[in-house]
């Protein structure tokens, strides 16, 4: 095994990228074969807690979930007409999760209990990241591209990846 | 309940992480240009390198010019988030600065290659596409010539793939090559190395 000052792989290290890269890609597919469940359980929910959240701040905002079998739904903040895709509702993160914990060598019962605290934290920040859009975009419509590409993007990585982190910390205490 | 004392890495790593992003956004128009020079050299040379058809850029935006049926296709504005998620990432790590520049290096190639890669296997798809949404009689015309050019013809599952590599897997690179190189740090953080050795 090399140092870990230098770029040298150990065996360990390849089976986690392994198992990583063979969850993300289990992931996807049945990401792609079940897109209803994804729909129904994820995107749906999420998209009506911010709503709420949204008209608990006096904002204007209506959700249409007519388009939900086509992969999205339509929020309008005060009369302009956003589109919530998946993207939006940042999925990679639930899924990067899933992938990252499941590859990482811990019991089952560790795993099981990284799952079931960070998949529910990651989905709340998810309604929040809607939220957030949301207000963005009936305070300053034009930093919506912004927050959207980029900010969000990387705050729920980040946030994915600090859930992901406190649960290594729990797996070394245990 | 959340443990103070389980936050305090994880914390310290989003906060530099948000920080090194936030840097990282104050130069992303100027890396986006430099970055992109990098990219386009290659994947004409993929395509071709006879200038027949080339990506062309004006600023940040890039454009797809196939000169032989006057075309020109505006790709999008092109940012290469997962570019600065790696750095961010890296540059987030508590780790040596050499650990740091070494495996930057080699995630920065690694995404690099990848651009390149999906750049060329752009230009089919983006091709293909405008062909297959021309009349019949028309794309039956032009048909020949572009397969002579871009021999890998668009399918339900080349454009499905691509659409998931856009989605899922660009980010899921920069995260692999962190992953990768950041494991045996975040073993000792878990505390995994020492179980394993008493077993």
């Amino acid at each position: 095994m090399l140092g870990i000052d230098t770029p040298g792989i150990d065996r360990r290290s390849l089976r986690f990228l392994g198992l990583f890269v063979a969850g993300m890609v289990s992931l996807g597919v049945l990401f792609e074969c079940l897109p209803v469940l994804f729909q129904q359980l994820y995107m749906s929910p999420v998209a009506h807690l911010s709503t709420s959240l949204l008209q608990a701040m006096s904002v204007d905002a209506v959700l249409d979930t007519g388009h939900l079998g086509d992969g999205f739904c339509e929020l309008a903040v005060s009369r302009i007409l956003y589109r919530i895709t998946f993207d939006c509702t940042g999925i990679f993160a639930i899924l990067a999760f899933t992938s990252l914990t499941l590859a990482y060598p811990a019991t089952v019962r560790q795993r099981a209990s990284g799952l079931a605290v960070g998949l529910p934290a990651i989905f709340v920040f998810s309604v929040l990241r809607i939220t957030v859009l949301g207000l963005i975009a009936n305070l300053e419509p034009a930093w919506i591209e912004l927050f959207h590409v980029y900010v969000m993007e990387l705050a729920t990585l980040g946030f994915m990846l600090f859930t992901w982190m406190y649960w290594l910390g729990q797996v070394r205490r245990a | 309940m959340l443990e103070r004392a389980l936050l305090r890495a994880p914390l310290v790593f989003l906060l530099r992480f948000a920080a090194v992003a936030g840097v990282l956004y104050l130069f992303r128009a100027d890396v986006s240009a430099f970055y992109l020079s990098l990219v386009t050299a290659p994947a004409n040379w993929l395509l071709g390198g006879d200038g027949g058809v080339a990506y062309t850029r004006q600023g940040h935006e890039l454009s797809l010019v196939y000169r032989q049926l006057g075309l020109r296709f505006t790709v999008h504005d092109i940012i290469y988030q997962n570019l600065l998620v790696a750095l961010a990432l890296f540059a987030a790590t508590q780790a040596h600065w050499m650990w740091k520049l070494q495996w930057g290096g080699v995630a920065i190639l690694t995404l690099w290659a990848s651009h390149v890669v999906s750049l060329f296997l752009g230009g089919h798809v983006i091709v293909w596409d405008f062909l297959w949404s021309l009349p019949t009689d028309v794309r039956a015309d032009l048909l020949p010539r572009v397969a002579e050019r871009f021999p890998m013809e668009r399918d339900w599952l080349f454009s499905r793939l691509f659409g998931l590599w856009h989605t899922w897997g660009r980010q899921s690179l920069a995260l692999a090559v962190w992953a990768l190189a950041a494991l045996p740090l975040l073993r000792r953080l878990s505390g995994a190395d020492t179980q394993e050795t008493a077993k």
